[in-house]
């Protein structure tokens, strides 16, 4: 009786595991199938989908596009994010519990809104549907990430640190360099990896704001409401491959300390 | 030559007053204990020393300057801290070498105060290692030389001692002892543990919702506290209700005995400690009592007496004596007029 | 000087949100209340029309409806899903537990669009599922009504939501000491009364705010219905991408979206305040 439950729940357990795995293998095995169709069982091997991949003139694009607006945004949301987690930390401010919720609005509400919020409001501001909207609006939700990463690690940090640095004179921008700095390192890493992982995959708010020029999962999306073509199972197994590494490194900086 | 003065300091947060309009001089060279329970306000006045906090009001003079406006990194203090706060991606060496590259000494200089302040507290062979690769009391040892390094006028030290097991904290007590003798600093040392601060300090300060209550050497604070409060902190007491007709007498169970105090009120708290309560006949001062129980506890044995109103008075001895008396039995105490006091109750 | 570095700090964020997201929040929300020209253009007189309509013509509140009902399904399927793995890697993983948590994990920052493509060559008439059962031979013909239906988006959006849902769960369920469990076992439960009466109640602020999640992603998601959905597959999403598309009617797209914050604001609120009251208990 009890080995039939204990492998009821291990059987259903895998099952879902197997559930969670099988789609990702099923691209990544047909990637290397010779024929467009994406039949059982497969007749011929090839690589040919990734010759023809990095030859896609528009889809190489994509994918330049793409690493631009993840780099500088993650960049503009690091300029913004690490001073104001440090002086959220540090300081109260009136208001502060409503702004910690206002910093979480973009990754909690739909994106589909903030991204037609965005689309409406923006032109106002005489920003155009352009790359540079689409950077401010990834930007926008990379500082919730930002934030909230590196506002969890302060509050795991030691605060006596901060003081024994200025206890042995040094003075907060010192201090900030050469103690606080170092010490959360590794969860800025780790929120970097996160939101460039991140901003490469966002399709709701670019969805919106972009204008001639497409990111690649929105170059992806294109091409699936187009139909089927293997040469996605290429760029697909690639875009895995290379996010997973990514997290792996960025979970492995989350768990140091 | 380093003289601290704290002048009439006071510090509230929010609506509790924590520091209370203190005054306390500390002399060079001195190693001064605040001790206290937690929430007296004794850590809230180290800080204010070290720069963390800014008195509401009153000054702290290091050498007739006034520092209490000060950032802690433009004070001449350094401070040990309770969890030792030693910086975690700096090794030893590093962790002791961070105030000497605040002070923009040299290379050569710096290293040469490191390996001196590592012979110091004897960790020389550590001298690469990580905080986290150290038991607590050689981090312990690394907070004091990181401390010390930067050759402070003041070294304070918030609970230094309280994360350590029992064993390891005696054995630091007395060599912060010999490190306080031979480096000839002035100490600050802030405990809520009596016995730490009896046997290391010059003199104790303890200290009560916000204000010294007694500010002594350890002998004349444990024989003669000043106060009830310091009477029922530092050791076992006995605190006896007496009524109180003059300040030449006091009376107990309808007899009056003679003893000059202070006292006003018609009630007081007569104070003995249980050891200096004495079975011979060495006092004019004597009162029936029973034998409620005899307690074996090691190296004394304790007599739970009690007395014909009722009061429970304690009294030791040690074991080596032989024990003549049996519980039920009726005997006479005696207190010496050296060693009581009375309080207003 | 700690005064201004305290405001100073803090100043780019507080400019950044403003002008980059609260000031187009409060923009919809204006626009949803205008109306429309001729010519799809707003113009600025109020009229409230846009939300008469999202609550009198059964498009806008059947979808809604609909969508709700969807929503509901994802979030009990992800949760029922979730139960046995996270209990699993819980309670019965002795060994590399970091490595099946890092599996739970993982595609919770997956590509959204892989994903979802992955179901498309899965379903589809010529796709894995049909072809490998005409080869076993437990079909002749492929079925065709998997793929581009409602069925495929909601096993889609399951397929997606799932790690959301898992995290919470396996979280609460590795909180319970396991000497709650054999405590109750000594006092005589069995496996299923301690299942019931002890480590249920216990993950159940966990499967709320998963199940929450869910909930709330499936309601804001577009893009499931429009690869994966069939001609008549309509999500409440959808509409909000075409009247702010091909339909041109920014006002009530406004309003439609408008609605959705309020619902996803006041689920997230109930939700929230259900795992504070546990919290306190």
């Amino acid at each position: 009786m009890k080995k039939v439950r204990a492998f009821i729940i291990s059987f259903s357990a895998f099952s879902v595991l197997w559930f969670l795995y099988f789609p990702i293998v099923i691209i990544m095995w047909f990637s290397f199938n010779k024929d467009s169709v994406s039949s059982f069982p497969i007749a011929h091997y090839s690589m040919d989908w990734y010759v023809k991949l990095f030859h896609n003139q528009s889809m190489m694009q994509a994918v330049r596009v793409s690493f631009f607006i993840a780099i500088s945004s993650t960049i503009a949301a690091l300029i913004i994010g690490i001073p104001s987690a440090y002086a959220l930390h540090k300081y109260n401010y009136f208001g502060k519990s409503l702004l910690l919720k206002i910093i979480l609005l973009p990754i909690t509400l739909p994106g589909i809104v903030t991204g037609v919020a965005m689309l409406s409001f923006f032109p106002m501001l005489g920003i155009p549907l352009s790359l540079e909207a689409v950077l401010i609006g990834h930007t926008t939700f990379l500082i919730a990430i930002m934030i909230t990463q590196i506002l969890a690690r302060f509050k795991k940090l030691d605060p006596y640190l901060e003081m024994a640095a200025f206890d042995l004179g040094a003075s907060p921008l010192q201090a900030f360099f050469k103690v606080i700095l170092p010490n959360i390192k590794t969860a800025i890493i780790g929120a970097v990896l996160l939101s460039l992982v991140l901003s490469m995959d966002e399709i709701p708010v670019t969805f919106f704001l972009i204008s001639r020029e497409n990111t690649l999962p929105i170059e992806i999306y294109g091409m699936m409401r187009r139909g089927i073509t293997p040469e996605v199972n290429a760029v697909a197994t690639l875009v895995f491959l290379v996010s997973s590494t990514a997290i792996f490194m960025s979970l492995k900086f989350n768990k140091e300390q | 030559m380093s003289k601290l003065e704290l002048k009439g300091i006071s510090k509230s947060f929010g609506s509790s007053l924590i520091v209370n309009n203190l005054d306390l001089e500390i002399q060079d060279g001195e190693f001064l204990t605040i001790l206290g329970p937690s929430g007296c306000g004794k850590t809230t006045t180290l800080r204010m020393i070290a720069g963390f906090e800014t008195p509401d009001k009153g000054q702290v003079l290091l050498n007739n300057q006034d520092i209490s406006q000060l950032p802690p990194y433009k004070r001449n203090v350094n401070t040990v801290f309770q969890n030792y706060a030693l910086f975690p991606h700096l090794n030893v060496e590093e962790n002791i070498a961070f105030g000497l590259h605040q002070k923009k000494l040299s290379k050569s200089e710096t290293n040469k105060r490191v390996d001196e302040m590592l012979e110091l507290v004897q960790m020389e062979a550590f001298k690469t290692r990580k905080p986290f690769e150290m038991s607590g009391g050689q981090q312990q040892r690394v907070a004091i030389a990181r401390a010390i390094a930067p050759d402070p006028e003041i070294l304070l030290l918030d609970e230094p001692l309280g994360a350590l097991d029992l064993k390891l904290r005696k054995q630091m007590q007395f060599e912060l002892k010999q490190l306080h003798k031979d480096l000839n600093k002035t100490f600050v040392y802030v405990t809520h543990d009596q016995e730490e601060a009896l046997t290391m300090s010059d003199r104790i300060a303890v200290m009560n919702q916000g204000i010294i209550e007694q500010l002594s050497d350890s002998q004349t604070l444990y024989n003669l506290p000043k106060t009830k409060f310091v009477a029922g902190f530092i050791g076992e007491a006995n605190l006896i209700l007496v009524q109180i007709e003059n300040q030449k007498s006091f009376s107990f169970e309808a007899k009056t005995y003679e003893f000059e105090h202070k006292n006003i009120d018609k009630q007081g708290v007569l104070f003995i400690r249980p050891e200096n309560v004495s079975f011979d006949a060495i006092s004019e001062i004597a009162m029936k009592v029973t034998i409620e129980d005899v307690i074996f506890v090691g190296n004394h044995r304790k007599y739970k007496l009690v007395t014909a109103s009722g009061q429970k008075i304690i009294k030791t001895e040690d074991s080596s004596v032989a024990l003549t008396k049996i519980i039920g039995q009726s005997v006479t105490i005696y207190l010496s007029p050296n060693l009581i006091q009375i309080y207003n109750s | 000087m700690k005064k201004r570095s305290k405001y100073l700090l803090i100043f780019p964020l507080l400019l950044w949100l403003f002008l980059f997201l609260v000031l187009p929040y409060l923009f919809i929300l204006t626009q949803s209340i205008l109306a429309t020209d001729d010519f799809g253009k707003v113009v600025y007189t109020l009229n409230f029309d846009s939300y008469i309509k999202i609550f009198t013509n059964p498009l806008y509140y059947e979808t809604l409806t609909r969508t709700f009902i969807y929503a509901i399904i994802v979030a009990l399927a992800c949760i029922v899903l979730s139960l046995p793995l996270a209990y699993f890697i819980a309670f019965k993983v002795t060994k590399h537990k970091s490595f099946y948590y890092t599996l739970i994990v993982l595609p919770f920052w997956m590509s959204y669009i892989v994903r979802a493509y992955a179901w498309k060559i899965i379903l589809g008439e010529q796709g894995v599922l049909n072809s490998f059962f005409m080869y076993s031979g437990v079909i002749k013909k492929p079925l065709s009504f998997i793929l581009y239906s409602d069925f495929s988006v909601l096993l889609c959006l399951i397929y997606i939501f799932l790690p959301f849902v898992c995290i919470p769960i396996y979280t609460s369920f590795e909180q319970i000491s396991k000497s709650l469990v054999e405590a109750s076992k000594d006092l005589g439960a069995n496996s299923w009364t301690t299942f019931r009466k002890i480590i249920f109640p216990l993950i159940l602020p966990g499967v709320i705010s998963g199940g929450t999640l869910a909930l709330v992603l499936t309601l804001g998601d577009f893009l499931a219905a429009s690869l994966l959905g069939g001609p008549n597959t309509l999500f409440i999403s959808n509409i909000v991408q075409n009247l702010f598309g091909t339909s041109n009617d920014k006002p009530l797209g406004s309003a439609v979206g408008v609605v959705l914050l309020v619902l996803v604001f006041l689920l997230l609120e109930i939700s929230s305040r259900y795992e504070k009251k546990h919290e306190t208990q």
